[in-house]
């Protein structure tokens, strides 16, 4: 996948291609739904903030410039949506929980239940923007770039978030530095 | 990479959502249809709306709101196909989405 293909398929849903525009939803669903869902205070309203994010890009697309990828500008949008979700508590009133319930999941075992929740458990104690950077330049390889772009922030800010919240991260690990 | 690091990883790879997800992408489509349908019946109530009030104020004798006096025929005849027309551009255009 590269920028080139994202912009082709930009270009031709902002002409009316359903079908290029499915295609869009597919490849970058993944990356904003599990950011989303790492800094969501639940599983449903990320899901809720996932598919309002699509449904804005859907109506902004002739504003894409294409200064940033695809995939950034997405998470930007999506940024935006939670920020503003946490200053609506109606929001709660308005999710698909019909379609959450259908979500499919990946699993990996190498990490085990407790340190999961313990992980889990730390990063919704970090602060939403340090949470944010570390999602997307941990989970999502984004460069720090990317992610100050995406986040609206000054580069240096999103690296020293970066650094603070994985080592808080890894502290609950048992490492120590 | 250290054993932590490893996990850290893991962490962060666990209950990630599907790579292809067509339910998702489907829940997207769906709801962005609804929401084109909601607009288009919305402007075609808000341009009948307007339409009747317009025929309200530029010739009070063949409003609607005075059905008790007789109305010339051509003037429902035209209010029903061109409503008729509306509805069928807002549903082609809702099926257009899928």
């Amino acid at each position: 996948m590269t920028d080139d293909d994202d912009a082709a398929l930009v270009a031709a849903a902002r002409d009316g291609s359903v079908a290029d525009l499915s295609r869009l939803i597919d490849r970058h669903q993944q990356a904003v739904r599990a950011f989303l869902a790492r800094i969501a205070g639940s599983r449903d309203e990320a899901e809720d903030l996932a598919q309002e994010t699509f449904l804005t890009a859907c109506s902004q697309l002739s504003t894409y410039r294409g200064d940033a990828s695809v995939r950034t500008w997405l998470c930007a949008i999506a940024w935006r949506k939670a920020k503003s979700a946490r200053r609506s508590w109606f929001r709660a009133r308005t999710r698909d929980t019909n379609y959450v319930d259908r979500v499919e999941l990946e699993r990996p075992n190498e990490i085990s239940v407790e340190e999961g929740i313990a992980l889990k458990a730390a990063l919704s104690f970090l602060p939403l923007e340090q949470r944010a950077a570390v999602v997307l330049c941990l989970s999502e390889d984004f460069s720090h770039a990317d992610a100050a772009q995406a986040l609206n922030l000054p580069l240096g800010t999103v690296k020293s978030h970066v650094a603070r919240g994985r080592a808080k991260l890894l502290a609950v690990l048992g490492e120590t530095s | 990479m250290s054993d932590t690091e490893t996990k850290l990883a893991a962490f962060f790879r666990a209950e990630r959502p599907k790579a292809s997800d067509a339910a998702f992408r489907l829940a997207v489509l769906e709801r962005r249809a609804r929401r084109q349908f909601y607009r288009y019946t919305g402007g075609v109530v808000a341009g009948g709306v307007f339409a009747a009030g317009c025929v309200a104020a530029l010739a009070p004798d063949l409003s609607a709101l005075t059905a008790s006096q007789p109305l010339p025929g051509a003037i429902p005849f035209v209010c029903v196909i061109v409503t008729g027309a509306c509805m069928a551009l807002a549903y082609a255009r809702s099926r257009q989405t899928f």
